[in-house]
């Protein structure tokens, strides 16, 4: 069977083909603009499409070249409104946290006709929104772009009514933010009722986020520049800030009285001890306390000459537990010296930190410029060194400057180079004082004492200690000795071995004390030199048992397992305390020389006969220092003291004479009468 | 000028007169006749299709503008239905060729060069200011009688300026009578 088609069925009339012709070009026809329909819609998206591209493109451009995030929104403001042809946009910038977050109209504001919106546009640069249902207030709570199809009917924040009035219709809410931080909103009206569109909404709401990146780069250059002119953890204006207003006011270099200055330089006494003993971050909150207070001297002393001009008086944190007062004035000089004197009474009291209480006493320079200071480094530098001096009086005191200052500053710079030369040139020497039992006149042992051979001259440590200790020598002296009293004591007994029972005394001093490995130190040294350590006694001050008195405890305790014995220094001119002595180890006390030499003073003999009533009940030694003359000695002998050291027996001999002493066994001059004890 | 208006031409003279006339039309004018609403062609080819159907009918090319804006309105509508839809009267339809069809054109066909009419508006009236070098004040004129009858509404036309008359533009006056 055939499937041809019967050629006879095609077989039609000239008007039924012209029909079909027709219905067909009809057809071609509809094709057609079904095509160009198609076309027209996909160049329409894709005009769209490269339009919010090269709006987000130049925004973006602008947000990155801008310094001041209100200049990127007045551009972008101004770009999406000339591109979607919106007659209005209004920022709203955030403001306030927590509960009083609340948006708020900042004056910035674009429009196509500004005089035919006029009421519109000024309520809404005046405008305050708080969290609601609706935007622009609903943002603060989901910060999502909106979009209102007609805001006459919404009932947006008052304002529908004047949307009415200037023929206002769509809004579109549009967050300006990063992350979960939102700084703004921008808020768009059209004339006409926009249906949302969700693509246009997500290009907006990027162009947010490009403008919260200039607000969040902002506030971090902001930081930044705070953070360079300001001590982080005291919120104290910071040495750059503070030498940067002294420039300024060298720069002024009128010579006027009036705008003279002064400054207070400001050293906080036993600081350090408290952060080596209690850990940085106790440091950190008493140098916060102690920053507190020294700031509301200085606030209480500051005025504003005129209206804009800088207060004052300026105080600045300059170093670790240094601080600087800036006073400038008619009065700097008279200010000056009265906010010195109420910084020692502002400290005064305690800070408890983590049950511990902590002081800190203040020693304070002042330097005047009375008008001969052309410099500002040299006004720093004098207030620094009266500092200095006043430091070297003991805690809590105020030096105000003088020349002799500048000289002993120099000489003292001089003495530090010298000490760090002498270090490695070896110039330590150690001297022995004799310890004597009073009872026998023998000798029991020896305390170690640092000299300085300076060339011909023999320096005693009170001439550089203080510089050693200032210029972080101190450990390594502190070392030093420690190993060259032990080295002698084992010499000693390799030399002679059939010498008496002696012990050598060795001081420490607070700082080596607090070092977290002393004990290792102290045990390296015990390995290398061979000493026995029972020959060994560690004379610690009060002041650095204390400062920490369970590294103090656990120290002490792993000295004695060693062998090493314990002497309390200076007993009667720290803190004395009954419950010090009790708690920590202690194998002595020694009587400070100050209560011996005061030998006239009926007071000195009722202490010390005190201190031996508290040795006696703890049962533990005591070494009378600075015995001088018979009459001291035998009324030591007379209350009861076992055993002393000073000039009447010996002063520090030098090593070789020391064996040579302790070689020898006729003792020294026996006291009379005999202590009832000793017999 | 864009293809879509080759396209209303041929649709109107078509819809009154049957295709052979525009067949005539093209061969007249010697156009090849392949026009689409996606591009443009030269202006001289609308020209010469008008100058064509003018001598065909022996009715003054002007008025012939005039009578393809009226009957070309409609089929407007019938292809952007948008733009009425977003209207609800003639008034506001044509204040919205400036802001709103004329940027939209300019959305399908980057570099269309619409003209753009300055309005003048009072409470019954709205002038509208053209200028143009193809001088389509009578193509403009039959438009807005075109969007009169789409809308219903009476509108009294006049033009108290021309360019043809040598003015440096068109006023075209349209007053709604109270």
């Amino acid at each position: 069977m055939s499937v041809r088609p019967d050629p006879a069925a095609f077989n039609v009339s000239l008007e039924a083909r012209c029909a079909q012709l027709e219905r067909q070009l009809k057809r071609e026809r509809q094709i057609r603009l079904e095509a160009e329909s198609i076309a027209e819609r996909g160049l329409r998206e894709a005009y769209l499409t490269n339009q919010r591209f090269e709006l987000l493109c130049n925004v973006t451009n602008a947000a990155n070249q801008s310094v001041d995030p209100l200049d990127t929104l007045r551009y972008a403001i101004a770009e999406i409104c000339a591109v979607n042809d919106w007659a209005f946009a209004n920022v709203l910038l955030r403001k306030g946290h927590g509960g009083d977050a609340r948006l708020e109209g900042c004056g910035l504001w674009h429009a196509r006709h500004p005089d035919q919106m006029f009421a519109f546009i000024d309520l809404s640069s005046r405008l305050i929104a708080w969290p609601c249902a609706i935007a622009p207030g609903r943002l603060l709570i989901h910060p999502a772009a909106v979009w209102t199809r007609d805001i006459q009917a919404s009932g947006d924040q008052g304002r529908s009514g004047l949307a009415r009035q200037c023929n206002l219709r769509a809004s579109i809410s549009v967050p300006v933010m990063l992350g979960q931080d939102l700084f703004a909103v921008m808020e768009f009206f059209t004339q006409s009722a926009v249906e949302p569109d969700p693509q246009q909404l997500e290009v907006l709401t990027q162009i947010g986020t490009q403008i919260g990146r200039v607000f969040r780069r902002t506030a971090n250059e902001k930081l930044l520049i705070e953070n360079a002119l300001r001590d982080p953890l005291t919120q104290l204006p910071n040495r750059a800030q503070f030498e940067n207003r002294l420039e300024a006011i060298f720069q002024r270099n009128t010579g006027a009285a009036s705008l003279r200055t002064s400054l207070i330089y400001i050293d906080l006494d036993g600081f350090k001890l408290v952060n080596d003993a209690l850990g940085h971050q106790a440091g950190d909150r008493l140098l916060v306390e102690m920053a507190g207070r020294l700031r509301q001297v200085a606030d209480a002393y500051a005025t504003t000459p005129y209206p804009g001009a800088p207060e004052s008086v300026l105080i600045a944190r300059i170093g670790g537990d240094e601080f600087i007062i800036l006073v400038e004035g008619e009065q700097h000089w008279e200010d000056a010296a009265d906010i010195a004197k109420d910084i020692h009474s502002i400290l005064r009291p305690s800070f408890v930190i983590d049950r511990h209480e902590a002081r800190c006493a203040a020693s304070i320079g002042i330097a005047h410029d009375d008008g001969s200071y052309t410099v500002a480094a040299d006004l720093m530098r004098d207030a620094d060194v009266a500092m200095y001096d006043a430091k070297s009086r003991g805690p809590g005191r105020t030096v105000t400057f003088d020349l002799g200052m500048r000289e002993k500053a120099v000489s003292r710079l001089k003495l530090e180079a010298e000490l760090r030369t002498a270090v490695q040139l070896d110039e330590f020497r150690l001297h022995y004082q004799p310890i004597i039992d009073i009872g026998s006149g023998k000798i029991v042992g020896f305390e170690a004492l640092l000299r300085w051979q300076r060339g011909d001259s023999l320096v005693y440590p009170s001439e550089f200690l203080q510089v050693a200790e200032d210029s972080g020598l101190m450990n390594v002296l502190g070392a030093w000795v420690l190993r060259e009293a032990a080295t002698v004591a084992a010499g000693w007994r390799r030399q002679c071995a059939d010498l008496p029972p002696f012990y050598m005394s060795i001081n420490v001093a607070p700082c080596q004390f607090l070092q977290p490995n002393f004990v290792d130190q102290v045990r390296d040294i015990i390995a290398a030199t061979n000493v026995d350590p029972r020959v060994l006694v560690i004379e610690l001050t009060e002041n650095a048992a204390i400062t920490n008195r369970e590294h103090t405890r656990v120290v002490l305790e792993a000295l004695r397992a060693m062998g090493i014995r314990l002497s309390l220094d200076d007993f009667g001119t720290g803190y004395s305390s009954f419950t010090h002595l009790q708690t920590l180890p202690f194998d002595n006390i020694k009587i400070d020389r100050s209560f011996v030499t005061d030998g006239q003073s009926n007071v000195s003999w009722d202490i010390i006969d005190a201190m031996l009533g508290i040795a006696r009940a703890l049962n533990i030694g005591v070494i009378a220092e600075g015995i001088e003359t018979h009459s001291q000695l035998d009324r030591l002998a007379a209350v009861g003291c076992t055993f002393g050291q000073g000039f009447l027996y010996d002063k520090a001999i030098t090593s070789q004479v020391a064996l040579e002493k302790l070689c020898a066994t006729a003792g020294y001059a026996t006291p009379n009468p005999v202590s009832p004890f000793s017999s | 000028m864009k293809g879509v208006i080759f396209n209303l031409l041929e649709e109107v003279v078509v819809d009154h007169h049957g295709d052979s006339v525009w067949d005539a039309l093209l061969t007249s004018a010697e156009s090849s006749g392949v026009y689409t609403s996606l591009g443009s062609y030269p202006d001289a080819e609308l020209y010469a299709l008008v100058e064509a159907a003018s001598q065909l009918t022996g009715t003054p090319v002007r008025q012939l503008l005039h009578w393809f804006g009226i009957h070309a309105l409609p089929k407007l509508a019938e292809r952007y239905p948008s733009f009425f839809e977003s209207a609800p009267d003639a008034r506001s339809f044509i204040l919205s060729v400036n802001t709103i069809i004329h940027p939209e054109v300019r959305k399908l066909y980057s570099g269309a060069s619409c003209p753009h009419f300055h309005f003048t508006e009072t409470a019954n009236t709205l002038i509208l200011g053209y200028r143009s070098q193809r001088k389509l004040c009578d193509l403009a004129h039959g438009f807005v009688e075109g969007v009169a009858a789409y809308y219903n509404e009476t509108i009294v036309f006049a033009q108290p300026t021309c360019m043809h008359d040598g003015a440096p533009g068109c006023q075209l006056q349209l007053t709604w009578p109270q």
